[in-house]
C-alpha cells in the first residue's frame, strides 16, 4: 500500500539552497532560501484562490499540492506573467504551469490556465517525470527523485544526473532548488 | 503536520485500500498528438541490408523534427537519441496518432509496434533552452527488428 504521506515527506527533507542571482534580482532581492520564499509570498493570495485545485489534483495523482503550487509559482507567478488566453513564453506554453504545446495536446485552453484539467495535466507529467528519476536512479533517496523530477519538468530527464548537480543546467541554475523552496513555503500554507 | 496532511491525502488512502495506482498521468501514453504547423517532417528509411539507420540533426530555438517511420505490426522498434552539449525533449506517437511516451521517454524508447503505419518521433529542446534561442546538434538512431 503506498504511503500517502511520503512524497510530502521527501519535500520536507528536499535539499535546497532557493533561489540564484539570476532569480532573485528578477525581484530585486538577494540569493538564497529567503528570495523564493518571499516570491511565493508574494503569489500566495493567487495560489490560495486555487488551493481546492492543488489539493484534488494532488491527491489524486500522489504530489504534495504544496509542490504543484510552488511550481505554478516559479512558471508563471500562479498566472500573473500570462497573456488573455493564459499562454506565456511568446505562445508556446499554456496555464500556470505551462505546459509545452509542441509536445501535449493541451487540455483545460477553454477553462482557463488555472482550471483542473490543466493541472491535472501537469500534474501528470510530473509524475512521469518522477517515475522515470526512479528508474534512471534506483538508488536515490525519495528528497532527490522528488528534486529530480522537478529539474525534469524545466529541462529533461537527461539532465537529471547526479544529486549533487540537480540544478545545472537549469533555467537560472536553480530551478530544483528554487521550486523546493517555494514548496516547502507553501506546505507551512496550504 | 503529519495528521493534516494524513486528512489531506485520504481519498487516495482510501483508493489505495483498494489496491489500485493512483491516477496516472494523463498528459502521457494515450493522448493525442498536437499539431505543429511549421514542424520539419523527415521520413525515416532504414536501408533493406540493415535494421538501423542513424540520423544527424540540428535544432534550434522552437523548432521541432518530426521523424516519420514507417512498421509493420510486431516489430520492435528502438530509438536513440544522443546530444554532447544540451537535453533534448522526445516524444514518440504511434499511427494512430496517440503518444506513446512525451518528454518522460528521455533519450531512449523502445518498444513492441502494436499495429502496421507511420510512427513519428518528434524531437525539439526543452522549453528553457528553447526559449533562449539555442542550438542542438544530435544523432538519431531508428532500430526495427522482428519480434
Amino acid at each position: 500500500m503506498p504511503d500517502p504521506t511520503r512524497w510530502s515527506v521527501a519535500l520536507a527533507k528536499a535539499p535546497t539552497t532557493g533561489a540564484s542571482a539570476a532569480t532573485a534580482k528578477q525581484a530585486s532581492l538577494a540569493p538564497g532560501i529567503q528570495a523564493s520564499r518571499a516570491m511565493a509570498d508574494a503569489d500566495l493570495k493567487r495560489v490560495l484562490k486555487l488551493a481546492d485545485v492543488f489539493r484534488e489534483v494532488g491527491a489524486a495523482v500522489d504530489v504534495p499540492p504544496a509542490l504543484i503550487a510552488a511550481l505554478s509559482s516559479r512558471e508563471s507567478r500562479c498566472g500573473n506573467v500570462l497573456d488573455a488566453k493564459g499562454f506565456g513564453d511568446q505562445g508556446h506554453a499554456f496555464g500556470i504551469l505551462q505546459i509545452d504545446k509542441r509536445f501535449h495536446t493541451l487540455l483545460g485552453v477553454d477553462k482557463g490556465p488555472g482550471s483542473r484539467e490543466h493541472v491535472e495535466q501537469a500534474a501528470g507529467i510530473l509524475v512521469e517525470f518522477r517515475k522515470q528519476v526512479q528508474a534512471k536512479h534506483p538508488d536515490w533517496e525519495d528528497p532527490f527523485v522528488l528534486k529530480g523530477a522537478v529539474v525534469a519538468y524545466n529541462s529533461g530527464v537527461s539532465n537529471v544526473q547526479t544529486k549533487l548537480g540537480l540544478d545545472q543546467g537549469t533555467t537560472g541554475n536553480d530551478y530544483g532548488s528554487d521550486v523546493i523552496a517555494r514548496a516547502q513555503f507553501y506546505s507551512e500554507k496550504l | 503536520m503529519v495528521l493534516a496532511l494524513a486528512a489531506l491525502y485520504a481519498p487516495l488512502t482510501a483508493r489505495a485500500a483498494d489496491g489500485a495506482e493512483p491516477a496516472s498521468s494523463v498528459a502521457a501514453a494515450g493522448a493525442p498528438q498536437p499539431e505543429v504547423k511549421d514542424a520539419r517532417r523527415v521520413t525515416v528509411r532504414i536501408p533493406r541490408s540493415s535494421s538501423s539507420v542513424s540520423l544527424a540533426g540540428r535544432l534550434r530555438g522552437y523548432e521541432v523534427v518530426d521523424y516519420v517511420l514507417h512498421a509493420e505490426a510486431r516489430q520492435h522498434m528502438t530509438v536513440r537519441l544522443t546530444s554532447t552539449t544540451r537535453p533534448l525533449t522526445m516524444a514518440v506517437y504511434d499511427s494512430d496518432k496517440r503518444a506513446v511516451c512525451v518528454e518522460a521517454c528521455d533519450d531512449r524508447w523502445s518498444g513492441p509496434v502494436a499495429r502496421t503505419g507511420d510512427y513519428v518521433v518528434r524531437v525539439g529542446l526543452p522549453r528553457a533552452d528553447a526559449r533562449r534561442n539555442r542550438a542542438v546538434r544530435y544523432r538519431i538512431q531508428f532500430t526495427l527488428a522482428s519480434s
